[in-house]
């Protein structure tokens, strides 16, 4: 090994430690406390662990077909205000993801401003208007998170769409294929590594998101980041909240296992690299 | 007939999109910005001008001088990271293994990350323990991990890690040939960096700037978790006042969450200007 080389070795000696270290530490937790595995085996967890894997999917899912739908709006269909839609949409990515659950409570909560003009509606009128409270559900979080994480889609989408040939999307089109034909078999191929890519990050942020399930406050929405707070903060069981942050932190290095996975399968038929 | 249903339905998907951004993205927007402005009895610059007493504006300042140091470090730090890795030399499993190990650091935040930063430079922290066997008191020299600095180490963890997974893409669109090129040509590094690497780098390296800043402005389970709400932040304040610990109203809270809107919308602002004028700048 040159000397040049040797060079590099301290400083990543003292990062190893500074950065393995705190994360080894969270994995030893619960092996030195006796019991320490023992919240793995509670339902809570259990539902805990379904609930975070499930919102995640129905987010990711909702980020890309929205992302793709707006990606091929933006990107095909000229339309006014295009340009601010789109900016709009990726200022969202700016703001703080509990801004936005906080944000949809002031409208669409129990004393929100929907349901404020409701009550006034019913009482006002003949008929009493019911209270819209889809909100406070695992349904709600899923709205949100679809919101927070559609730019992340968007954006590498918007990216591969400049990259295609216009030409290419107008001879179909004179060679009479249809909008939804030109979707599937040039629009889609061209998009598929954006999407992979956007939709993985959703996958990885949805999967550890805490602001936005903190800030809903929906009773019974108890995800993993959520159930790592509760152990720690409230009832100072260190133990048992590193043992569920190890669990999340294996289910996020097994998401983005498969998704470099995916990416290679995909990529291998373009000859690309993963 | 069907052919003006065919032309119909992109504008059906233009209008549903309209509707769902309107109705999710702005309205919820719009609702904060005026609640901030509204009480009880009709419009008030009451909670706006609340957010000037002490404990509020040192939350703000404490913020945004956290979020700018934190996106600093983690500019440098994980874009010289990504560039070391990148480099020609560089061993391809240490390659590998770093993108993955950042894929998930990047998302290691909150509660785990506040309790192993306290094991580890807490007073009683094990680094902190040996560094003091070896006579270095980091807590007799002035650090403390319950301070701006400390917070600003611990979201180091996530904030380099996050640069390097947005920063390597544009690092590897930097052409080999480019350089040969200057090199060719007499250019030194340097001059090969300040005349082609950050200007080609420039509106990427701001995006993560604005991106690494947002991320590290809504922070909130971290430093809640480390510092227990004794080092004012925005995020812990508008927790504080909505959860009920302080005894004030929603409006207060909007407004507070009015004024991070209206922090990211500045800095939003200051990076189109600025990637507008780098667009036009490499023309």
């Amino acid at each position: 090994m040159s000397a040049a080389r040797l060079v590099w070795l301290p400083p990543l000696a003292i990062s190893a430690v500074l950065v393995l270290y705190p994360l080894a530490l969270v994995l030893a937790t619960p092996l030195a406390a006796p019991g320490g595995f023992a919240v793995l085996g509670s339902s809570l967890f259990l539902g805990a662990l379904v609930r975070t894997v499930w919102i995640a999917l129905c987010s990711t899912a909702g980020c890309l077909v929205l992302g793709f739908t707006l990606a091929v709006l933006i990107g095909f269909v000229p339309f006014r205000g295009a340009a601010l839609a789109a900016r709009l949409v990726d200022s969202i990515i700016a703001l703080p993801t509990f801004l936005v659950a906080l944000a949809f409570t002031f409208v669409y909560g129990a004393a929100g401003l929907l349901n404020g003009t409701l009550l006034a509606l019913s009482e006002a009128g003949p008929h009493a208007l019911p209270p819209v409270d889809f909100l406070y559900s695992q349904w709600g979080v899923v709205l949100a998170e679809v919101t927070v994480y559609t730019p992340f889609v968007l954006r590498p989408l918007l990216a591969a769409f400049a990259q295609l040939e216009p030409a290419q999307i107008e001879i179909a089109g004179s060679l009479g294929a249809r909008p939804w034909r030109i979707v599937r078999r040039i629009v889609l191929p061209a998009a598929l590594p954006a999407l992979l890519a956007g939709g993985s990050l959703c996958l990885l942020l949805t999967v550890n998101e805490f602001g936005i399930v903190f800030f809903i406050g929906a009773k019974g929405v108890i995800t993993l980041p959520l159930l790592v707070y509760d152990k720690a903060i409230q009832e100072f069981d260190y133990p048992a909240a590193c043992a569920i942050a190890g669990v999340n932190l294996a289910l996020s290095l097994a998401l983005f296992a498969t998704y470099r996975a995916l990416l290679r399968i995909g990529t291998r038929g373009s000859g690309g690299r993963g | 007939m069907p052919a003006l249903l065919a032309r119909a339905v992109p504008w059906l998907f233009v209008a549903a999109f309209l509707a769902f951004v309107a109705a999710f993205m702005l309205a919820p927007m719009v609702t904060v910005l005026v609640q901030a402005v509204w009480g009880d009895h009709g419009p008030t610059l009451a909670y706006v001008r609340q957010l000037g007493e002490y404990r509020y504006a040192t939350a703000f300042a404490n913020s945004l001088i956290l979020s700018a140091a934190a996106a600093a470090v983690g500019v440098v730090g994980g874009g010289l990271l990504a560039y070391a890795l990148l480099r020609p030399g560089a061993p391809g499993w240490l390659r590998s293994a770093m993108t993955s190990f950042s894929a998930v650091a990047a998302n290691f935040a909150g509660v785990p990350l506040a309790f192993a930063f306290i094991s580890t430079l807490g007073t009683l922290g094990l680094l902190t323990a040996q560094l003091k066997r070896l006579g270095i008191d980091i807590y007799g020299l002035g650090f403390s991990l319950y301070s701006l600095g400390g917070l600003t180490l611990t979201y180091a963890y996530f904030q380099v890690p996050l640069m390097l997974i947005i920063i390597t893409p544009a690092l590897r669109g930097l052409r080999a040939e480019w350089r040969d090129a200057a090199e060719n040509l007499g250019a030194t590094v340097w001059q090969y960096w300040w005349r082609v690497g950050l200007p080609v780098l420039w509106p990427s390296l701001l995006a993560a700037f604005v991106l690494l800043f947002g991320n590290a402005f809504s922070a909130y389970a971290t430093p809640y978790a480390l510092t227990a709400g004794n080092i004012q932040l925005v995020p812990t304040e508008i927790s504080n006042v909505l959860s009920g610990n302080v005894m004030e109203s929603p409006q207060l809270g909007a407004a507070l969450a009015a004024g991070m809107i209206v922090v990211m919308t500045a800095v939003l602002l200051v990076y189109w200007l600025a990637a507008r004028k780098a667009a036009r700048w490499r023309r």
